[in-house]
């Protein structure tokens, strides 16, 4: 008697998912805007392929070549596209090389601090009770500090490497997850086909991974690429203050900052330069986040 | 409203416990403290005896500057407060103008710069648009002094590169709810009664818009203080934002608990502020 109902409800969500999302794919890729697609994809390449991309190693010193300008200033002749530091190293190598760190820390923290969210907001908002009471008041205790400040603090324990980075990223940000995810589930948790799961047997887990999660994929789409150009930007102010990777290993960051004691002295594209692909980045991003928006959640489009 | 005011609520109670969150940092850095000191100790007792001095106003000692880790609080603080403040003020108020002014005349020339400005805004990291700002005006023009503190030229340059992320934050979302509300019938009814123009933009547009614009703008000001930190150390401002970076580097863990501690607070404290001037906004929340 039981059977039938059960099947069809347990399979439906993840199924019609997938058929739905493959039949959307290809048309939606088609209207995406193009250029932030274009920075993102040029990024991406960058980070995988630094070694072949870039016109000389990131660590390799010239010192017969040191502060030279960039291409489109320099008057006699150099070839470097960015310009060179001061220790005769080709600033757009470096950048090139960058992008590893800011690609890495950019995905991996998003995946840390989104998956730990999304966990903590299902289960805070489907069981409730005092499940809920304590995991939302924690959030509101991480809610509470600035995300910097923390990140510092957690650094000075920790100390600084990439690994680290990851972790301290993904431990300042996971809060605005748990509490868009939470709002999201209360929205759900009450309508039929969730009741009719609890109904036919379903156990917890069970109605959060198929009845809930599939529904909440879109905001979590949404919000991970917004979240992309705010960690990308989180882990360059940390790489600005030091607190990043160790000084070779070139990261976007920490060569602006490097930079800027250049800045009184002319060399200004030291201190400019390497800012311009976080920009890009991140507007590329921005961009991308606002237009998946519009586009999976016409409810909240924007006027 | 009554969500908003109860998602308040849920934060403001949660004051003394956050109190205690940096603690848990502070249990491990003293934990390494111990260790590399050789002296291990209970740690819920070092958390007890933390958190009994931290009520009675103690915050510790300074490893490296020697002195009690909250004067040297006091001492920064008020740096980074003038500057956190300004930085909020001119977002405030140039993001509510132009959030206006691009509302008011959609599609105008104005809309259109406000558009683009609050795009790229959201997409500059705070430490470049310094760097771009040192470049222009200290380096190229010579108009404003690069690093330190002192009159109202020292503060404008950290100022606005603080505060553009947010401007261009208040920008945006001035200009979304301000267009919500003019569409609105009470706008029409006023504007059909002959009010003037000014009075309904003003009156019975922004009033009625300002609900989740001073949401924002103090949510912006936790990050501000937040983000106060990297300005701090370009400008090379004396704020607690260069002090709780350079403790990190002295592995002075007293100093950087406190800065995280007692900021939290005030934070707290301004969120608790923002509760109270809804209720004046829209009276309703008052009885929501």
């Amino acid at each position: 008697m039981t059977a039938p109902p059960r099947t069809a409800v347990a399979q439906a969500p993840w199924s019609v998912f997938w058929r739905h999302r493959r039949r959307a794919l290809w048309e939606a890729l088609r209207s995406a805007p193009k250029l932030p697609l274009l920075i993102i994809v040029t990024i991406l390449m960058f980070a995988a392929f630094a070694e072949l991309l870039a016109p000389y190693a990131p660590d390799f010193t010239n010192f017969d070549v040191r502060l030279k300008p960039p291409l489109f200033v320099s008057d006699d002749g150099a070839r470097y596209i960015m310009g060179t530091d001061n220790l005769g190293r080709d600033v757009f190598s470096r950048v090139i090389h960058g992008a590893r760190i800011s690609v890495l820390v950019g995905f991996l923290a998003v995946g840390l601090s989104g998956s730990v969210g999304t966990a903590l907001g299902l289960i805070s908002g489907y069981f409730g009770g005092t499940l809920d009471s304590v995991i939302m008041r924690f959030t509101d205790m991480m809610l509470a500090m600035p995300a910097i400040l923390l990140a510092i603090a957690l650094i000075g324990v920790l100390g600084a490497s990439v690994q680290n980075m990851i972790i301290v990223i993904a431990v300042a940000t996971w809060p605005s997850y748990a509490r868009i995810i939470r709002a999201e589930v209360l929205t759900l948790r009450n309508r039929d086909f969730v009741q009719l799961a609890r109904v036919s047997g379903a156990s917890g887990a069970r109605i959060i991974l198929r009845h809930l999660l599939p529904n909440v994929v879109n905001t979590l789409i949404i919000l991970a690429t917004l979240q992309i150009g705010i960690t990308i930007i989180f882990e360059a102010s940390l790489s600005f203050l030091g607190l990043g990777v160790k000084p070779p290993t070139p990261a976007w960051g920490f060569m602006l900052s490097d930079g800027q004691k250049f800045l009184q002295g002319g060399a200004w594209w030291l201190a400019i330069l390497p800012g311009v692909p976080i920009v890009l980045t991140v507007l590329a991003t921005n961009l991308l986040g606002d237009w998946l928006r519009d586009r999976l959640d016409p409810l909240r489009r924007q006027v | 409203m009554s969500i908003i005011i109860f998602g308040i609520a849920r934060a403001v109670p949660g004051n003394p416990v956050d109190i205690m969150l940096p603690l848990e940092a502070d249990q491990q850095t003293r934990d390494n403290l111990r260790a590399t000191l050789g002296l291990e100790k209970n740690l819920a007792a070092q958390y007890a005896i933390w958190a009994g001095n931290v009520l009675q106003g103690d915050f510790g000692y300074s490893y490296r500057y020697k002195q009690e880790s909250f004067s040297l609080w006091r001492q920064r603080f008020p740096a980074t407060l003038q500057l956190a403040a300004a930085a909020l003020f001119l977002s405030a108020f140039v993001g509510i103008t132009v959030g206006i002014l691009s509302a008011v005349r959609r599609g105008g020339w104005v809309d259109s710069l406000a558009k683009v400005f609050a795009l790229a805004g959201q997409s500059m990291p705070t430490f470049w648009v310094g760097l771009l700002a040192i470049l222009i005006f200290g380096v190229q023009f010579k108009l404003l002094p690069v690093y330190g503190r002192g009159g109202l030229d020292h503060l404008l340059m950290p100022a606005v590169s603080l505060g553009w992320f947010s401007m261009a934050a208040v920008t945006r979302l001035t200009r979304s709810s301000m267009l919500n509300v003019l569409d609105s019938e009470y706008i029409k009814m006023a504007r059909i009664k002959g009010v003037p123009e000014w009075v309904v933009i003003w009156k019975h547009g922004l009033k009625n818009a300002s609900i989740p614009i001073i949401t924002l703008v103090s949510v912006q000001f936790g990050s501000l203080l937040g983000g106060a930190v990297i300005i701090e150390k370009i400008f090379s401002w004396p704020g607690v934002g260069s002090l709780a970076v350079d403790a990190v580097f002295a592995r002075d863990y007293p100093t950087v608990q406190t800065v995280v501690v007692i900021t939290s607070s005030v934070w707290v404290l301004v969120n608790l502020v923002v509760d109270i001037l809804y209720a004046y906004v829209d009276p309703r929340i008052r009885y929501g």
